[in-house]
This record gives structure tokens, C-alpha cells and sequence, in this order.
């Protein structure tokens, strides 16, 4: 194996030395979380679905309903949590409901497999057009696991404003006075210098399809969720790659309901 | 906490494990993508860039124990594009600034070798974005040959090609522009 010449060993502390005193300021991490807030909302400014909005406000922190909020004004949703807050036993779900101010259906296990594994509240701000904070609220984030499979996520929150849903779900399940609603979305994750080809860009105005860049391969994963309003409390259950149908779902969902 | 624990965590979109992960590499980040573009106002653009896209695009990341390589990936391809963009060479006051920085020499060994750090250090910053990088990531964040083809996304032999022509650039440029004896087979 060649050794490497004096003056090549030395590269390492040159360039050390280069970058002597050069640190990371406070100014560019306040430009980072702007641009962070900036991105997710003009990524959905555009035009986004009632389903989209459903499936991102599971999956992401942050949502632009476009219109989608009765109330007409709360136009994007920014959300954080601090899972260091939340508990890992369900034991500690009553100290979690205490902090969301509400209690709410859960499950422990449900009967085909999947296990309580984590919770955490966190909180959620409405925004206008302007950026304006409308309304605070909390939410909650239960996790569960099957073994290495896919996690499957409940978020719950009390929305402020109801979500009209204008175009219909894939599936529905009538459940007494309660329906619940079945979705699910294609996401294709690509390389950030990825090109889009003329198909991408017609199943990107589809309701359920997304395109996001970032991946180091293009790869497709298909979410599922399901989602219900009991009591004024919004409950979506959701994951992505599952091997769940939606009647598994659908099962899922009346367990934490209580009425399977 | 583990480094694998937060990123899970920041997947499932907690914020506060995405600001542990940028403290714990936002200076590294910094100093590669300074060291590659050349240019501390572009490095900040690039590590910007690169914290935005690693915050909105987390979901993506397969492996958890992965993270900073994925990372280093965004980053390196990213400030490889803002390299190409702007001029491959400081400008000389910022240079001599630089060297000049808090250091006085007080004896005629540390001017020696300080004219040699300066001598390589130019040498390294007027190399072509392509090699630059490859130098830098190879020699300065010591990332093997097959990592570093994995982050440009070309092949092993590419980024062997790039280092080989780079040595010998940097040999060239020492013993010809500053007069350093430069020994050794490339």
C-alpha cells in the first residue's frame, strides 16, 4: 500500500487551520427554521386536498389546509413535540392525557399484534396568510409497534376549526353515528437533483400522490390512514408500508373506539 | 440519548432532537462545505440548505444509524453545485488575511511552515470543485474512497481518478508556484 508524502499529511491540519474560528452562528439557525416554516408552507400553498391535508397532518408537522378550514382564516398548521416528555409505558398515559387537558380512546395492544410503545402531547399553532398565530392547541402522538414491521402512529387533537371534506375518502366504514374514513397516498422519494418526467408531473396534481426530494434513490412508499371525530376529538391512525388492509384499519380504528 | 434515537425521533417530527443533531454537526457542516466552496458566505448558504432539506426530507432516511453519512451526501452535493457556481479562487487579501490571523512567527522554523500551510492551503483552494472536494473529503474528514463515491454519486474509480489528478495538481502547483521541494511517486 502507498504511504502517503510528507506535504499530503500535512493537508489535514491545514485545512484544520483553515477553518480555525469559523463556527456555525445563532443568525444561521434562525435563518434555517424560517426557511423550514417558509418551505412547508409554500410546498402546500399551491393547492392542497382535504385528503392530502389529512394524510400530512399525521405525517408531518405542518399543514396548509388552502381554504380547507371552515372558519376561513387558519390557512397553515405548524406543530412540535418532545418525545424526551412523553412516556414510554402505557402506564404513563394518564399523566399525558392530564397534559393534553382531555382523555381519549386508546389501546394498550390491539388484537392483531401491534403494541403500545410510546406517547407524547405536543402543541400545534393555527396560522392566517400572514403568519399570524391564530390559535394554540394540543395534540397527542401514540406510537405502536409489531415487532420490526412498520410503526403505526394515533394522532388526537381537538381541531379548532372542523376540516370539510369536499372529496371522498377511498373507503368508509359507518360505525354507529361516526364514519370513518379511509385514505391513502403514494410517495415517491427521489434524489434532490432528480428531474421530474412528464408522469411525474401528472400525478403530482393528483390528490394522493407526493413527490419528495432528498432521497439518495428514487424509492415509492404508499401511506394508509384512517380518520374519525368522536366527541369533538379528531383520531387518525396511520403508517406508511404497511401490510395492513383497510378493513384492518377500519379494525384497528373501532378498537380504540371501543366498539370492537 | 443516542444519535439513533433522535433521529427516529426527528422522523416522527420532533423538533427539538433536529436542533440536537444540527448542534452536534452544524461546525463540521460548516467547515466542509466552507472548505469546498471556498467562501464562508456560500458555506452558511450551503449548510442552510443542507439543514433544511435534512429536517423536510428525514422521512426518507432508511437506516437511522445512517444519518450523518445522508447528511454529508446533502451536503457535499449540495455545496458541489454552489462550488460550481461561483469563482474556484479566494481572492488573495482573504487569503493572506487568513494566514495572517492571530499568528505571529516567532522564530524562522514557524515562518517556514507557515509559508508551507499557506503554500498547500492555496494549492488545495485552487483546485478544480471536482477535486477539491474529493481532497476534502478524503483528507480532511477522512471518508474512505467507496464513501466518498457514495456522497458524489459517481464510482470508486472516478473518485480515485479525481484524488490521483488532484495530487498531482497539488504537487505541481507547490513545487512550481512556491517552491516547495516535493518528494514521492504519484
Amino acid at each position: 500500500m502507498k504511504t502517503r508524502d510528507s506535504w499530503e499529511e500535512k493537508i489535514k491540519d491545514v485545512l484544520t487551520l483553515e477553518c480555525d474560528g469559523l463556527t456555525a452562528s445563532q443568525d444561521l439557525k434562525d435563518r434555517i427554521d424560517e426557511e423550514i416554516l417558509r418551505s412547508q408552507e409554500a410546498g402546500h400553498m399551491k393547492h392542497l386536498s382535504v385528503k392530502k391535508l389529512i394524510i400530512g397532518v399525521a405525517v408531518g408537522c405542518l399543514l396548509i389546509s388552502g381554504g380547507a378550514f371552515a372558519a376561513g382564516k387558519v390557512v397553515s398548521v405548524s406543530s412540535h413535540s418532545d418525545w424526551r416528555d412523553g412516556c414510554s409505558s402505557y402506564s404513563g398515559m394518564e399523566q399525558q392525557q392530564k397534559k393534553l387537558g382531555y382523555a381519549v380512546d386508546s389501546v394498550e395492544q390491539f388484537s392483531n399484534g401491534y403494541q403500545f410503545e410510546k406517547a407524547v402531547v405536543g402543541e400545534a399553532q393555527g396560522k392566517d396568510q400572514d403568519k399570524n398565530t391564530m390559535c394554540t392547541y394540543k395534540f397527542m402522538s401514540i406510537v405502536y409497534a409489531r415487532g420490526a414491521e412498520p410503526t403505526v402512529s394515533l394522532y388526537i387533537e381537538k381541531p379548532v376549526a372542523a376540516i370539510a371534506r369536499t372529496n371522498p375518502a377511498d373507503e368508509t366504514r359507518i360505525c354507529g353515528d361516526i364514519t370513518l374514513n379511509y385514505d391513502s397516498a403514494t410517495h415517491k422519494f427521489v434524489p434532490p437533483n432528480y428531474e421530474l418526467t412528464e408522469e411525474d408531473k401528472v400525478n403530482q396534481e393528483k390528490d394522493d400522490y407526493f413527490i419528495a426530494y432528498g432521497s439518495d434513490k428514487v424509492e415509492i412508499q404508499k401511506s394508509a390512514a384512517v380518520e374519525w371525530t368522536k366527541n369533538g376529538i379528531r383520531y387518525q391512525l396511520i403508517g406508511f408500508d404497511l401490510s395492513l388492509s383497510a378493513d384492518e384499519m377500519f379494525d384497528m380504528a373501532e378498537e380504540v373506539m371501543g366498539t370492537k | 440519548m443516542t444519535e439513533e434515537t433522535l433521529v427516529r425521533q426527528m422522523k416522527e417530527g420532533d423538533k427539538v432532537s433536529f436542533d440536537l443533531l444540527y448542534e452536534k454537526y452544524k461546525n463540521m457542516a460548516l467547515h466542509t462545505a466552507y472548505l469546498i466552496t471556498g467562501d464562508r458566505s456560500y458555506s452558511e448558504d450551503v449548510v442552510q440548505d443542507t439543514f433544511v432539506k435534512v429536517y423536510l426530507h428525514c422521512r426518507e432516511l432508511k437506516n437511522d444509524s445512517g444519518f450523518k453519512a445522508w447528511m454529508m451526501q446533502i451536503l457535499v452535493r449540495t455545496a458541489y453545485k454552489c462550488g460550481r457556481k461561483k469563482s474556484r479562487e479566494l481572492p488573495d487579501d482573504e487569503a493572506v488575511q487568513k494566514a495572517d490571523t492571530g499568528r505571529s512567527p516567532s522564530s524562522l522554523e514557524q515562518v517556514i511552515m507557515q509559508e508551507e500551510a499557506q503554500a498547500i492551503a492555496r494549492a488545495v483552494r485552487t483546485l478544480p470543485v471536482k477535486q477539491r472536494s474529493v481532497v476534502v473529503l478524503y483528507y480532511y474528514q477522512q471518508y474512505q474512497i467507496n464513501e466518498i463515491a457514495q456522497m458524489l454519486g459517481c464510482l470508486e474509480g472516478t473518485v480515485k481518478s479525481r484524488l490521483h489528478t488532484a495530487r498531482k495538481q497539488l504537487k505541481k502547483a507547490l513545487e512550481d508556484d512556491f517552491g516547495m521541494t516535493v518528494s514521492g511517486v504519484l
